[in-house]
């Protein structure tokens, strides 16, 4: 009935290897970074959570915990912690020593990271029609086209209020490009050289 | 401690609660900074096995709210609480309040002979040989006002004894206990009383040809200052005494007496009082209010401007334990038409400055109800009241309910007499 639990390998992994990650080692469980997450409804554990398993060494649920990817560095939570656990720092901290190990706990938030970066890297900037129209496609055009119809009541008020300009599909018009674009492109191949994983 | 020693081990501490008195937040800050892993456990005590000369704990962890194993320790310690081996001892008076009388009898006498079996101060006290405890058998006394007090006067208490403390705790309570002690020391030279009477020069004196040696004040004085001799004849200590006249109203003959207040005094104090004749259509009430709580609640509210029947009459007593019941007699037959009784908080939460004096003057009143029914007098007419001294708003409202009650119940029928 009982499982086997705090055998200490991988928390001193953690302590070692995730940015602040020694942070871990004074949480006091007090749940306030729970609480006062927004987006701590759609998250499984939450960074309280988080913390407890990482101490009993349940390295497969922190791993594969979609929280870590969750994390929209709102910064509520950094502020309130009553031991000063540097939660954002640790968050995606462990996101990343993740992702290193090709782990990839939550695919909608890799994709839409992948749509921002491509993006970014065609055109030098954040297209607001561009971007949710390659994130709604990534699972193909007939999901994809669900999908806008779902988000229909949406897309008409942006539309009426010039958030969104009118395209028939990606790139049809094409955004606009920066200036500089190849000082941008140079900068981000600097960039991708230099760390591994490809989300934002 | 093991992290500093081998900062490779592995240390955990299971606990239900932690409480960091004082400055010691930090001592578990720094035990977390060192990798001390802290698992909370729910009421269950965690299992403990052996295996290959290794131990292993089973524990349910709450924050991951799993049941887990944790094994391959070298060590287990054990904490382990502090708690007082002096069991609760019940006294008489309390025992006679609704429980069953022989069960209570029962339950007294064992927890007295399961305390007295043992004694590590070995008091000469005809009330037994230790100190008489409290709520959660500590020997607490008024902890409010006098925290380092117990029943038995020039016995202070301090460190674990009084309460679970820590070592540094300990030494100031224990340089409290000794400042109290020589409060005590200077006042026995003097022949005068401590707190609450500080001061107090009075003595209780006995007229003893009239002592029927029923032991009503040996038992019930709250600080056992009266032993007994084999005759049962009271043998009063002055030392001990802290003036406060429970004794005094306990003597069903009368026999005790201060030189500044007498059950004569007092009783006289009632029969003086101006009765108006029943076709006046006033009413008498008088209100008999400790000088602890009941009376100086009494002066806030009149300075707070709070107002009451103009047919009241104030006489401060010591005590409510102090009440004898000649005085309600003496009032019902001047034709006084009620008795209000004001004092501290009894029970459990107790505020009464002399432990056992209010919780007495309860447990008197609801025994002479039986005998004013005989007289044909409805028990009605007297009532206990406790009056904190945070409670002082609500004495207009108790005393216009008691003033209706009065009315309903109708004229002393003894006005006149």
């Amino acid at each position: 009935m009982a499982t086997k639990a705090y055998d200490k390998s991988f928390r001193e992994e953690v302590y070692q290897n995730v940015d602040s990650g020694e942070d871990v080692k004074l949480c006091m469980q007090c749940g306030v970074c729970g609480i006062t997450c927004p987006l701590r409804g759609e998250m499984t554990h939450g960074p309280r959570q988080l913390w407890s398993l990482i101490r009993a060494g349940k390295r497969d649920e922190v791993m594969n915990s979609p929280d870590i990817m969750l994390c929209t560095s709102c910064y509520s939570c950094k502020v309130r912690c009553p031991r000063g656990v540097k939660v954002i720092d640790v968050m995606h901290g462990l996101a990343h020593y993740a992702l290193e190990q090709g782990i990839v706990p939550r695919k909608e938030t890799s994709k839409f990271g992948k749509a921002f970066w491509d993006s970014i890297y065609k055109t030098g900037r954040v297209d607001e029609t561009e971007v949710p129209m390659r994130y709604t496609l990534m699972a193909g055009p007939i999901h994809g086209i669900f999908n806008m119809l779902e988000m229909m009541d949406i897309g008409r008020a942006l539309l009426a209020h010039k958030r969104m300009k009118f395209k028939i599909g990606p790139g049809l018009p094409p955004s606009k490009k920066i200036k500089g674009m190849k000082g941008l492109k140079k900068m981000l191949d600097k960039a991708k050289a230099m760390s591994p994983g490809k989300e934002g | 401690m093991v992290k500093e020693a081998n900062p490779e081990a592995a240390v955990y501490v299971i606990y239900k609660d932690i409480r960091t008195p004082g400055q010691s937040e930090e001592v578990y800050r720094e035990a977390q900074r060192k990798g001390v892993v802290f698992i909370r456990r729910d009421e269950d005590y965690p299992k403990i096995s052996e295996s290959g000369g290794k131990l292993a704990i089973e524990t349910k962890d709450m924050t991951l709210n799993d049941t887990v194993e944790i094994d391959e320790l070298d060590m287990v310690v054990l904490a382990t609480g502090l708690k007082p081996n002096n069991p609760k001892v019940v006294d008489a008076p309390l025992v006679a309040l609704g429980m069953d009388q022989e069960a209570a009898k029962k339950l007294a006498a064992e927890s007295k002979a399961q305390c007295d079996s043992w004694s590590v101060l070995n008091l000469q006290y005809r009330q037994g040989p230790n100190l008489p405890t409290l709520k959660y058998a500590y020997p607490d006394s008024h902890f409010i006002c006098f925290p380092y007090e117990t029943r038995r006067t020039g016995i202070y208490t301090a460190g674990a004894v009084r309460r679970p403390m820590r070592v540094s705790q300990a030494v100031e309570d224990a340089t409290g206990a000794a400042l109290k002690a020589i409060q005590a020391a200077h006042a026995a030279a003097e022949g005068v009383a401590v707190h609450p009477r500080s001061g107090d020069m009075s003595f209780p004196e006995f007229a003893m040809q009239r002592c029927t040696q029923c032991k009503r004040c040996t038992e019930e004085c709250p600080f056992g200052a009266i032993n007994e001799d084999e005759k049962a004849n009271p043998l009063p200590n002055p030392t001990r005494c802290r003036r406060c006249g429970v004794c005094m109203g306990a003597c069903p003959e009368r026999i005790i007496s201060f030189k500044n207040y007498s059950v004569d005094m007092i009783g006289s104090m009632i029969k003086s009082i101006d009765v108006p004749e029943e076709d006046e259509e006033k009413p008498r009430v008088i209100v008999l209010a400790c000088e602890n709580d009941a009376l100086p609640a009494i002066d806030m509210a009149a300075r707070k401007g709070h107002k009451w029947s103009p047919y009241i009459r104030f006489i401060p007593v010591r005590c409510l334990g102090s009440v004898n019941l000649v005085w309600i007699a003496d009032a019902l037959s001047s034709g006084i038409d009620g008795v209000m009784l004001f004092g501290c908080r009894h029970g459990e939460d107790y505020q009464c400055h002399f432990i056992k004096g209010s919780e007495l003057a309860n447990v008197r009143m609801s025994k002479i109800s039986e005998t004013l029914d005989r007289l044909v007098l409805e028990s009605d007419r007297v009532r206990v009241e406790e009056i904190s001294f945070n409670e002082v708003d609500r004495i207009p409202e108790i005393i216009s309910e008691f003033m209706e009650t009065i009315e309903e119940v109708g004229p002393n029928p003894y006005k006149g007499f």
